[in-house]
């Protein structure tokens, strides 16, 4: 592709995706949003601060029972927020339009329950829930309450992966026929704890600040990380997953921790036989009834996440019958698949040379060189734009207008957190887990 | 980049000092450079853990303030800033503010936006950044305004660094962004100061040429270029043109910002302004700060010292 034809898509399509997202940024004419924020440790403190840079939200209060969280929490939020250690006193004295929470796991669902309660919409950060069946009850909960509801899963609003979905459904990699995923990281995960170990105040800080490494308020990494990038896989598959299975053990950092500290995932996805996969558009009838059913076609795909070697990164691999897709949150490339080129005629402009070559006396080999195959690759240009902020700035704006329809909505959340649990109930069982039939549609 | 390296034997004292003390060491590619920290104490999960939570905050402020990440802060401001009044954040605005402070009490030659484009030059004192307290908004004089916190960023991850080790009882550790600015929180294992070699601005390969005993104290060091390198990547805020000449500036103070801010503003200067700058300022601008000029151009580099805060 030439850099003119390069630039001429990319222009082209970047302009019908991330046409929603700046056309959000740019409403601010009516009053300021009133947000009020539950939990500001590091994650809150960083959609506090971006918050704080939206011109139609207000940030009315900031909870966290943690006062050195609630102060960081603060200075972000600025002088305006009030202060609250208790988040349901915030909800009776403030009566918030909106509430943006980011709390450990297992608070995601009472929380969110009491702000819908409360008559709050919601951006709740991923994953959903601790278990499925409470992410099943909150769904219904949003549904009921007819609120805005957001999951952070803030790869919906980052430009490259915008892109790269509109680059499959516009069918530049062909068939998706397989996804491999990972998260590879060479630390710890454990927060360091601001009292010696001598002090009895320091065992109940541990649990309540490394809440990640423990089963009660935890699902691992599944769903600290695998969630952003399994969110991936179901939005540009438009589908869940079937099954799964998993493996994973607590192998390197043995250190009282509860949660896997690697694991391995193949998940099976199926997709309607004859459907030009994924550029079906939602609601289209599917090929199949024009046509004698045929099997689905089963597109696997592998994930990992570990936490003793940082090599791989994290990224994901989305590889099509005409080209691959490399995605990370700074990177986006597509390679188009090189075989069937003639080398030589590549070399030469492809005029002058002969269609085929042929060399007496020799076997044609196929290369096992993995790079013999890649081509150069062509690069996602990230125009402007921050996920984070940008995820936020979606929600205001939906608030503001009160359209449920969010970039990630309680069908999003709910998908997301049941692909990623499933996977710990496989890695537990060590069999086959598939996906709850009943949330199959959702 | 800069004439510091960290001898080795140094760092085999402080962990064979006393035997319940141990050194955690951890780096990471960060602000297109490489940050390093050295943690001592008696917890070596704990100092792990608190190792990691600087290079989580490091990175967190890359991804804010990185001129060239186009999903950064600094980014949004550099696209929008010459359309309309943009709001920040706290944080960005107290770093703002911070630099437009050094940028007065410099006279200039500190200043975040000097590698606005020409056209976009102050005209009648009108500073390139309005700053509007009230609403926390920034909003640039004219078209080509563009912000590079390059002079500042490392030495404000340091600081936050050093925040990081106070709230998580770590009493002692030396922490470098580069090799051009180090901060050195308490003493070694043995109650030694905390020691850098001064390496020569213009040759890689000569010896040290100087070493600086460092207790709760930041260094910055600058130089109008690295070995080898022909045109310096710093500019003249007054001329908007490359810095010439082998010299290098290495300064001492309480934080990390204020010895880069002064760096940088003093080596733009050149010895001669920067002499008269250090002998004229008055004790609100300069306080508590060592400065030494290093000319490169000699063989044998001569580093003198102009200011004195001790002895």
């Amino acid at each position: 592709m030439t850099e003119l034809a390069r630039r001429t898509f990319l222009g082209a399509s970047a302009g019908l995706t991330l046409a929603p997202l700046l056309a959000a940024a740019a409403a601010g004419d009516t009053a300021p949003v009133r947000v009020a924020a539950i939990g500001s440790g590091a994650r809150g403190s960083d959609l506090i601060r971006a918050l704080s840079t939206i011109d139609g939200a207000e940030i009315v209060g900031v909870a966290d029972d943690y006062p050195p969280h609630l102060e960081q929490g603060l200075k972000y939020a600025g002088p305006q927020a009030q202060s609250f250690a208790d988040y349901r006193r915030m909800l009776d004295d403030l009566k918030p339009a909106a509430v943006v929470i980011a709390v450990p796991l297992h608070l995601h669902f009472p929380i969110a329950m009491a702000c819908l309660d409360a008559g709050c919409d919601v951006f709740l950060e991923k994953t959903m829930c601790r278990t499925i069946d409470e992410a099943e009850r909150l769904a219904r909960r949003v549904a009921e309450s007819k609120r805005v509801f957001q999951i952070g899963l803030q790869r919906r609003a980052h430009p490259i992966y915008l892109q790269a979905a509109a680059m499959i459904d516009a069918g530049m990699i062909g068939d998706v026929t397989a996804i491999k995923a990972q998260w590879h990281r060479n630390n710890n995960w454990r927060r360091p704890i601001p009292r010696p170990k001598t002090d009895p105040q320091w065992a109940p800080l541990e649990r309540r600040l490394n809440w990640r490494l423990y089963r009660d308020t935890s699902a691992g990494l599944m769903a600290e990380l695998g969630s952003h990038q399994l969110d991936v896989v179901n939005w540009v598959l438009k589908t869940t997953p079937k099954r799964v299975v998993a493996a994973g053990g607590i192998d390197y950092w043995r250190d009282g921790r509860e949660v896997f500290d690697n694991i391995f995932c193949t998940y099976e996805y199926e997709l309607a036989a004859g459907k030009k996969s994924p550029g079906q558009k939602p609601g289209d009838p599917l090929p199949a009834n024009h046509a004698p059913a045929a099997p689905p076609r089963t597109v696997r795909v592998t994930y990992s996440s570990l936490g003793n070697n940082a090599y791989e990164g994290a990224s994901e691999l989305i590889l099509g019958t005409l080209g691959t897709l490399y995605l990370t949150s700074s990177k986006g490339l597509l390679f188009q698949e090189q075989n069937g080129a003639n080398p030589a005629a590549e070399k030469s402009g492809g005029q002058t040379e002969a269609a085929a070559s042929v060399t007496a006396g020799k076997t044609l080999k196929l290369s096992n060189d993995p790079w013999a195959f890649r081509g150069k690759p062509i690069e996602i240009e990230i125009a402007e734009g921050n996920d984070t902020r940008d995820e936020l700035v979606s929600f205001v704006d939906h608030v503001a207008r009160q359209d449920p329809g969010t970039i990630a909505d309680a069908h999003v959340a709910l998908a997301d957190c049941a692909t990623v649990l499933i996977a710990n109930q496989s890695a537990d069982s060590g069999g086959w887990v598939d996906f709850p039939p009943r949330l199959l549609g959702t | 980049m800069n004439p510091l390296n960290r001898t080795e034997t140094d760092s085999q004292h402080s962990a064979g000092a006393a035997a319940d003390w141990v050194a955690v060491r951890r780096h990471w590619p960060a602000m297109a450079t490489r940050f390093d920290v050295e943690l001592i104490g008696t917890d070596p999960e704990h100092l792990e853990a608190v190792a990691a939570a600087i290079e989580d905050d490091v990175c967190r402020l890359d991804a804010l303030l990185s001129r060239y990440n186009p999903t950064s802060e600094i980014s949004r401001l550099n696209r929008r800033g010459a359309a309309e009044a943009i709001r920040v954040d706290a944080e960005v605005w107290q770093l703002l503010l911070g630099a437009e402070r050094y940028r007065q009490a410099t006279d200039g030659f500190f200043d975040v936006t000097a590698s606005s484009t020409p056209s976009s030059a102050p005209r009648d004192n009108i500073p390139r950044l309005q700053l509007d307290a009230a609403r926390q908004t920034i909003r640039f004089s004219s078209a080509g305004v563009i912000i590079d916190l390059g002079g500042i960023g490392k030495g404000y991850a340091l600081d936050r660094a050093k925040e990081l080790l106070a709230r998580y009882g770590v009493e002692s550790g030396l922490l470098s962004a580069g090799s051009s600015s180090i901060l050195a929180v308490g003493r070694q294992a043995a109650g030694a100061a905390w020691t850098v070699n001064l390496r020569h601005p213009a040759d890689d390969a000569a010896g040290p040429i100087g070493c600086l005993k460092l207790v709760d104290r930041s260094l910055s060091c600058s130089a109008t270029a690295r070995p080898g390198q022909a045109i310096s990547d710093i500019l003249d805020p007054h001329t908007g043109l490359p810095l010439s000449g082998g010299e290098g500036v290495v300064v001492l103070a309480p934080t990390g910002v204020q010895a880069e801010a002064l760096s940088t503003a003093l080596l733009a200067m050149g010895r001669h302004r920067a002499t008269e700058y250090l002998a004229r300022a008055d004790s609100t601008k300069v306080t508590n700060v060592d400065v030494a000029w290093i000319d490169g151009s000699t063989p044998a580099p001569n580093l003198q010292w102009l200011l004195r805060s001790h002895d």
